[in-house]
């Protein structure tokens, strides 16, 4: 029973989001060298016809919880990250209570 | 910025120093949202509203293109009047129109592409706490199109002026990199 319980914990640390939003319709940002919308949909952009290359339609994506966390990371003041209620903190503690146990348990020096 | 000395020798390793800018990537302030920074204070990313606004120019290999910043301290003010110079030789419609629209925005930012590797943006001050504005005065372009006699070139020339409250910071974005925003 404790496996599901810290599987649940470990990925409910908390949620990333974009702030200052407003009415903005996109918001491109690099991660990992791939533009990317903040905003989560993906976007179908036409690049236009250059001397070099024929025109072609590309998609930028939106963006996931992983990327926010890597933009979080890099300090992206746009990026801001909300943590759980007091009740699932609550949970988080006791099933990291958990973890240390049974590791120590497991690992006995 | 904090009052930090930096220990810098110009002769080691017998550096070579090529001057001069060959490649500027532009975008009008008003499509960037927001600017990352690392701890050095180079910029590493660019929010957009809207993608694809970023558009490269390639000006003539004749070593004529710059971009200076000259200081200027008044007691406790110090700001840097920051100057690009661009040409584009033979007088085309097409560059009648690009130096024309350019002309009239009011707030651009741009990445100069040193031939010494490094990239420098103009435009954008990184402030104090850590954050970031447009330049005090920000940066316009003044095109000027010439056809100049017989014995030389027929070109357009543009110059953009802006006024920073500090030197501008480098950025280790690529040119793909820019465009693909």
């Amino acid at each position: 029973m404790g496996t599901p319980l810290n599987k649940r914990a470990k990925g409910n640390l908390g949620s990333y989001s974009v702030i200052n939003v407003n009415k903005r319709k996109s918001l491109i940002t690099l991660v990992n060298g791939t533009p990317v919308n903040l905003l989560g949909t993906d976007i179908e952009s036409f690049v236009p016809a250059t001397s070099k290359k024929p025109a072609s339609p590309r998609i930028i994506r939106g963006a996931t919880q992983e990327d926010l966390k890597i933009l979080y990371e890099q300090k992206h003041s746009l990026i801001t990250l909300t943590t759980p209620d007091e009740t699932d903190r609550e949970e988080i503690r006791d099933s990291q209570q958990e973890d240390t146990t049974l590791s120590n348990q497991q690992d006995p020096v | 910025m904090a009052c930090e000395l930096i220990e810098v020798n110009s002769q080691d390793n017998c550096e070579t120093s090529d001057g001069g800018i060959y490649e500027t990537q532009m975008v009008p302030g008003e499509q960037i949202e927001d600017v990352t920074f690392d701890v050095n204070g180079n910029i590493t990313n660019f929010t957009m509203l809207t993608e694809g606004q970023w558009k490269s120019y390639t000006y003539d290999d004749d070593d004529s293109a710059f971009y200076n910043q000259t200081g200027n301290r008044a007691n406790k003010k110090i700001t840097y009047d920051q100057q690009a110079f661009l040409k584009f030789a033979g007088t085309t419609t097409t560059k009648i129109t690009f130096a024309d629209s350019l002309a009239q925005c009011c707030n651009l930012v741009c990445i100069h592409r040193f031939n010494s590797g490094v990239a420098i943006v103009q435009g954008i001050d990184r402030l104090a706490g850590g954050g970031w504005a447009f330049t005090k005065q920000k940066a316009k372009a003044t095109p000027s199109a010439l056809s100049d006699t017989g014995a030389g070139e027929d070109r357009i020339e543009i110059t953009i002026g802006s006024v920073g409250r500090n030197l501008s910071r480098a950025t280790t974005l690529s040119k793909a990199a820019v465009l693909a925003l």
